[in-house]
């Protein structure tokens, strides 16, 4: 059953999530303005980058009051340590380890597919869709405009 | 056509689209190797760019006889079009529009990624006897 104060923190969660898909648009495309039209220093995809985990610290946050079901809280997390590995280990290594340095835009793509997957998710479970929650002890549960429906 | 011609098609889908998808990661990752490792050139991602083209034209001709549920028949038009559009826009290198490659790379692993999971779905999820009519909706 969702409240206002669930509802109100889903929305703190889904506008931070929104704001870091936005986010990893505007840096690769800082990135690209850089690497590919040679327009620009890399001075606003660093400061940028780092910007970013701002609003993921907030989605890690308000997912427990806006009650995220358990698998969108996993992949919250998950997101957050992508971004982790990418923005503050990877990209330290250019020097110790090159290989691994040259994941750093790799990781981008699974920034772009995690958020947006969470974006979905979380408007559809605003709106009250069906949204499968992996239950605790193998319960599943699905809310379905504030009811719970049972699994076949 | 008969169900078990859509049926190695959808398997023929599935491998090349699966393939696609790596192709995409391993043509980022050369594109890491080149600008932010900077341990080579820019020619490996160049030259599998061009692979990558091909490929994205190979899955739009195969997701018809494929027939994997709607919308996927847009989405791969949309993949091979954009994957056009990339390549067309690192060709004028001028322009600030230039730096929107990379972005498209974005929605290309985003909608490769869905067809991969689609076929995926579709060719372990269809009975043979279903292939038929599942079909129609493509």
């Amino acid at each position: 059953m969702r409240t206002r104060i669930s509802n109100l923190f889903l929305w703190i969660y889904i506008a931070s999530a929104g704001l870091f898909l936005a986010g990893v648009l505007v840096q690769v495309f800082l990135a690209g303005l850089v690497v590919v039209a040679r327009q620009a220093g890399w001075d606003n995809h660093i400061d940028l980058g780092h910007g970013l985990g701002l609003p993921l610290i907030l989605m890690l946050i308000a997912m427990f009051p806006a009650r995220v079901p358990a698998n969108g809280r996993w992949l919250t997390a998950l997101l957050f340590g992508v971004y982790f590995l990418q923005a503050d280990v990877v990209i330290f290594m250019r020097e110790t380890a090159p290989y691994a340095a040259a994941l750093h835009p790799v990781l981008a793509l699974f920034d772009f597919l995690l958020a947006q997957h969470l974006v979905r998710r979380s408007v559809r479970l605003l709106r009250g869709d069906a949204v499968p929650l992996a239950g605790r002890a193998g319960v599943g549960e699905s809310l379905e405009r504030g009811v719970p429906v049972r699994e076949p | 056509m008969s169900a078990v011609l859509i049926k190695i098609f959808r398997y023929l889908y599935l491998i090349l689209i699966w393939a696609f998808l790596a192709g995409v990661v391993y043509q980022t990752y050369t594109a890491g190797l080149a600008a932010v490792a900077e341990t080579t050139g820019w020619s490996n991602h160049v030259g599998f760019g061009l692979l990558l083209l091909l490929a994205a034209l190979v899955q739009l001709i195969l997701i018809r006889p494929a027939r994997l549920p709607r919308p996927a028949g847009w989405v791969s038009l949309g993949l091979f079009v954009t994957v056009l559009v990339q390549v067309l826009l690192v060709g004028n290198r001028e322009s600030n529009a230039s730096a929107l490659h990379p972005v498209l790379a974005l929605f290309v692993f985003w909608m490769s990624w869905w067809l991969a999971m689609t076929a995926a779905r579709t060719v372990r999820g269809a009975p043979s006897n279903a292939l038929a009519s599942a079909g129609e909706d493509a």
